[in-house]
């Protein structure tokens, strides 16, 4: 079941023509985030991570995808939440940015969405946590609100300084 | 001259443009090392190799219509030849006008691979051209000094030949046809043939099947599209320069096949004889001809011995018609000059003794002069027994003049790597699979091991291919250094050795720019000036030697000069200043002294004039080692010289590597840094008081490192007895690491830890274990640094 909503979206990210205000829906902590499809490469099931000792803690250790060494960001961790033992549903969505990839670990991948520019709203200002730093915006498609996640700043941005902010979520 | 008309950028003609560039590049660069040989006796050699550059460059240019690089090769063409007719040693002067000659047409080069043509450096080239200019007069100058020196007649034709005895400033621009025009035939074909070497022999060889190789792709095309004005151009170019090329080796035959190929394009170009099938299958005929010829020269059949083979080859075969006045407009083809189709060798006397095959004529062979029966044998169907019964159709790739080298661009070749790596590791997988466990398989095992043999060659296959010798990059230190010991007045001895040692190639580009760096470190604050040195009793001349050699498995380049060499006082108030002391100055050894001008917190003063000047930049010249696994050592006499050496591994991807498991995860080290392994004595560890632990092995007391502390590692083991220490060295420094337990030994095909993650202290990669998960491989030397600085804390 879990499997084949995988194949399916994996199906569909092949399709490289309709990219244009697709997105990929995941879940985390029961939020609904969204990445551009651009940069989703594929999504693949937990596999074991090989940890790398003293490196940034929210990335996980790397990953083998057929001979390439990829290294696994424990998206989480990036956001400051709590880690939970990984369940089937949970998710390695591997992206590409800067000619890199980059597994992302999520709780659960739900779609491709079409998430059209003109629904899209700025993130509210009053947004509590540092973790808002990664969010570029939002929308709502019937009653399910989706979070954008800027990729750079989820990737690349310096570790936020969790110690004086209240955990976001 | 070689009008192309119009030169739209399609991607054909763009990936002709480049590789003309690179074509011209590549003949810049190989022979850059010999402009420096001008000053010698004799050098007529040489001095042809430059002029064969220029020229083939100016060729290509013109076919190009790259106006600019056209006008300055022409000019240096001019230079050289004046020089080839003096067969002088040259001055200093006029090899630093060649070399910027040389640098000046990189310049533009490079210009026209991003912008598609040379335009933008017409202005710059002005200056160019004066320069050369006022060199001609220079030296035509030198020339006529000593003109009365050489005697008046040259030498009768077996001592190595005085070019060209033509008196040497009569023409001060001679013709800018190639050189073999120029001179009287009988003579060039004497006397070039002294001159040529080897190498120039197997760049003629390669260009010529280059061209070759173009003429008869655009004649399939233009069979197609008669009307391509631009491709009859491209061809018509190609053509030129073939001819040239062949007249300045003194292949008389080949060039004047060209020329007739050249000649019945020219009417096609100016529409005098219109293009159709026949045409294409006479002008074909020529270029097998032509490569008929390159391969007898290739296997070493002089021309007269080609002419005879070829004769008897095809017997049959008519006569040449050679229509020497060209008609007005030709409507047939068979009547213009255009046709003169060299046939074959009946004895007649043309010196052009083909053995073409097919005979084009048309519905009117009396309108040929020479009115043999002339079997007038119709396009296609050529005579079997002609030559290597090759037809004219035959595509390129058939034929027997194959290339010995071909370009293949990096990245290809770099996927290829990769993937060989990939296929060693799946091999390991497969063979090692846990599914075989404890299997009796004879028949499996029997062929893993073939598998494992040719997968292991093929490894070895695809290392060699980039694997290329150090020379080109030592020729470009040699031009440095001249370079340079020139703007700063000194007189430098450059000594090179171990050129010919090969690397691959992208360690080769990665240690070009340290090299530069030292090298230029060496003449600019290494050696002294010429007073100096001689108030210190030294050689007024300064030595520096670069060289390359094997120890082990790695190569070591090194740099040594006899200049000042280091002041470690100054090195050490300096690092006291930075306060990058750790231990008393005096306890510090010299090599680490030393070794503290690569510390990036070092590079940052402003100048440090009294060390040499050495310590700007040079953490650069260190990370670019150390991201090849390499390492840099110095040795300096203060006052005697300094001698830096590059230690690089020989090979950067695949490491013979000893597998250690701490705790669920794997940790793999080089086996080569392997010393022993042993599982520990109560007896034998001891502790000092403020926690570090020691062993004592024979005579030796070892630092260890638990790697599990190091790498914050839960649920190994806690006691060294239960464990297994592994002694490791590098650079002579041992320590014993920690590990629960060994795994076995593995061919590692090292693989980067992602740039996501950057660098890793103590870690210097991964690699994909037989069982496809990863282990990380030990960066020995940062663990026993690790090791030492947890001894000064």
């Amino acid at each position: 079941m879990e499997q084949d909503k995988i194949a399916n979206i994996n199906d569909e990210l092949l399709d490289d023509d309709f990219q244009k205000d697709r997105y990929l829906a995941f879940k985390i902590n029961e939020e609904n985030y969204v990445i551009e499809i651009k940069y989703v490469v594929e999504i693949i099931g937990i596999q074991g991570v090989t940890q790398v000792p003293n490196i940034a803690d929210y990335i996980k250790g790397i990953i083998n995808i057929r001979g390439n060494i990829i290294p696994v960001v424990e998206i989480r961790m990036r956001f400051g939440l709590e880690t939970v033992p990984y369940t089937d549903k949970s998710c390695i969505v591997v992206v590409e940015v800067n000619n890199t990839s980059i597994g992302l670990i999520v709780d659960e991948v739900r779609e491709v969405v079409g998430i059209p520019e003109k629904i899209i709203v700025p993130p509210p200002a009053t947004i509590k946590g540092s973790g808002s730093k990664y969010i570029s915006g939002m929308g709502k498609l019937g009653d399910t609100v989706y979070i954008l996640l800027g990729i750079n700043e989820l990737l690349y941005d310096r570790q936020p300084d969790f110690e004086h902010e209240e955990h976001f979520g | 001259m070689d009008n192309v008309g119009n030169q739209v950028l399609d991607a054909d003609a763009e990936e002709m443009l480049r590789s003309f560039v690179s074509e011209a590049f590549d003949s810049l660069d190989t022979n850059e090392p010999i402009v420096e040989l001008l000053r010698e006796e004799g050098n007529s050699e040489h001095v042809n190799a430059i002029f064969r550059v220029f020229h083939t460059i100016k060729g290509l240019s013109g076919f190009y219509e790259m106006t600019v690089i056209n006008k300055v090769t022409h000019e240096a063409e001019t230079l050289l030849d004046i020089i080839r007719k003096q067969e002088k040693p040259q001055s200093e002067d006029t090899i630093t006008v060649v070399y910027q000659v040389f640098d000046f047409l990189r310049d533009l080069l490079q210009k026209v691979s991003t912008e598609h043509t040379d335009k933008s450096g017409a202005a710059a080239s002005e200056d160019m051209v004066a320069v050369i200019r006022d060199m001609i007069v220079q030296v035509q100058k030198n020339g006529e000094a000593s003109v009365a020196e050489i005697p008046a007649t040259p030498a009768p034709v077996p001592p190595p030949p005085p070019a060209a005895p033509m008196a040497p400033a009569s023409d001060p621009t001679p013709d800018p046809t190639p050189a073999a025009e120029a001179a009287p035939q009988s003579e060039e074909d004497i006397d070039m043939s002294a001159f040529i070497s080897d190498d120039m022999m197997n760049q003629y060889l390669a260009g010529a099947a280059d061209l070759l190789e173009i003429i008869d792709k655009n004649l399939m095309k233009l069979e197609k599209e008669p009307d391509n004005a631009a491709m009859v151009g491209e061809t018509f170019g190609a053509v030129h320069s073939l001819k040239g090329n062949s007249g300045f080796m003194g292949f008389s035959e080949i060039e004047e096949i060209s020329m007739e190929v050249e000649t019945i394009l020219d009417c096609v170009r100016n529409k005098s004889l219109d293009l159709d099938a026949n045409i294409i299958t006479i002008l074909l005929s020529n270029t097998e001809m032509i490569r008929a010829r390159l391969d007898g020269i290739e296997s070493g059949e002089n021309n007269a011995d080609v002419n005879k083979n070829t004769a008897s080859a095809a017997p049959s075969a008519p006569p040449e018609i050679n229509l020497d006045t060209p008609p007005a407009e030709a409507p047939a083809p068979v009547a213009t000059p255009a046709l003169t189709v060299p046939v074959a060798p009946t004895p007649a006397s043309a010196p052009v003794a083909t053995p073409a095959p097919a005979v084009p004529v048309a519905p009117t062979p009396a309108s040929a002069p020479v009115a043999t029966p002339a079997p007038a044998v119709p396009v296609a169907p050529e005579p079997a027994k002609a030559q290597a019964s090759k037809s004219p159709n035959t595509p390129p790739s058939m034929q027997v003049h194959q290339k010995k080298d071909i370009r293949v661009d990096t990245a290809k070749i770099d996927k290829l790597f990769a993937l060989v790596g990939e296929l060693i590791t799946a091999e390991s997988m497969v063979v090692n699979s846990p599914d075989l466990k404890e299997l009796e398989l004879p028949m499996f095992n029997k062929s893993a091991n073939q598998l494992n043999k040719i997968s292991r060659e093929l490894q070895e296959i695809s290392m060699s291919i980039r694997m290329m010798p150090l020379d080109g990059t030592f020729n470009k230190m040699k031009r440095l250094v001249r370079d340079v010991s020139l703007k700063m007045n000194k007189h430098i001895d450059l000594v090179v050795f171990g050129e010919h040692i090969e690397m691959d190639k992208n360690v080769i580009d990665e240690i070009s720019d340290p090299l530069i760096h030292i090298l230029r470190n060496s003449v600019d604050h290494g050696v002294e000036d010429e007073a100096t040195r001689v108030s210190r009793g030294k050689n007024p001349v300064g030595k520096v030697i670069l060289g390359a050699r094997y120890e082990g498995n790695e190569i070591l380049i090194s740099v040594e000069d006899d200049g000042n060499g280091i002041n470690r006082e100054a090195v050490l108030k300096k690092a006291e200043e930075k306060g990058m002391l750790k231990m008393a100055p005096e306890l510090i050894p010299d090599r680490e002294v030393f070794g503290m001008i690569f510390d990036p917190g070092f590079s940052t003063a402003k100048k440090v004039t009294d060390i040499s000047g050495r310590g700007v930049g040079m953490d650069v010249v260190k990370k670019n080692i150390e991201k090849l696994r390499g390492s840099v050592d110095v040795a300096s006499a203060y006052g005697k010289g300094t001698k830096i050496t590059f230690r690089i591994p020989l090979t950067l991807a695949i490491m013979e590597s000893m597998v250690t498991r701490v705790a669920n995860c794997y940790y793999a080290l080089p086996i080569l840094s392997l010393r022993e392994s042993f599982r520990p004595r109560k007896e034998m560890i001891n502790m000092t008081m403020d926690g570090l632990e020691v062993v004592k092995i024979r005579n030796e007391i070892l630092t260890v490192i638990r790697l599990h502390e190091v790498f914050g590692i839960q649920d190994s083991l806690v006691n060294l007895e239960d464990g297994i220490l592994l002694v490791i060295e590098a650079k002579g420094r041992k320590v014993c690491i920690f590990v629960d337990d060994i795994v076995g030994q593995q061919q590692a095909v090292v693989k980067g830890l992602s740039s996501y993650i950057g660098k890793v202290p103590g870690i210097t990669g991964c690699m994909v274990m037989s069982d496809s998960s990863i282990g990380l491989i030990l960066d020995i030397e940062g663990l026993i640094d690790m090791a030492q600085i947890g001894i000064v804390l």
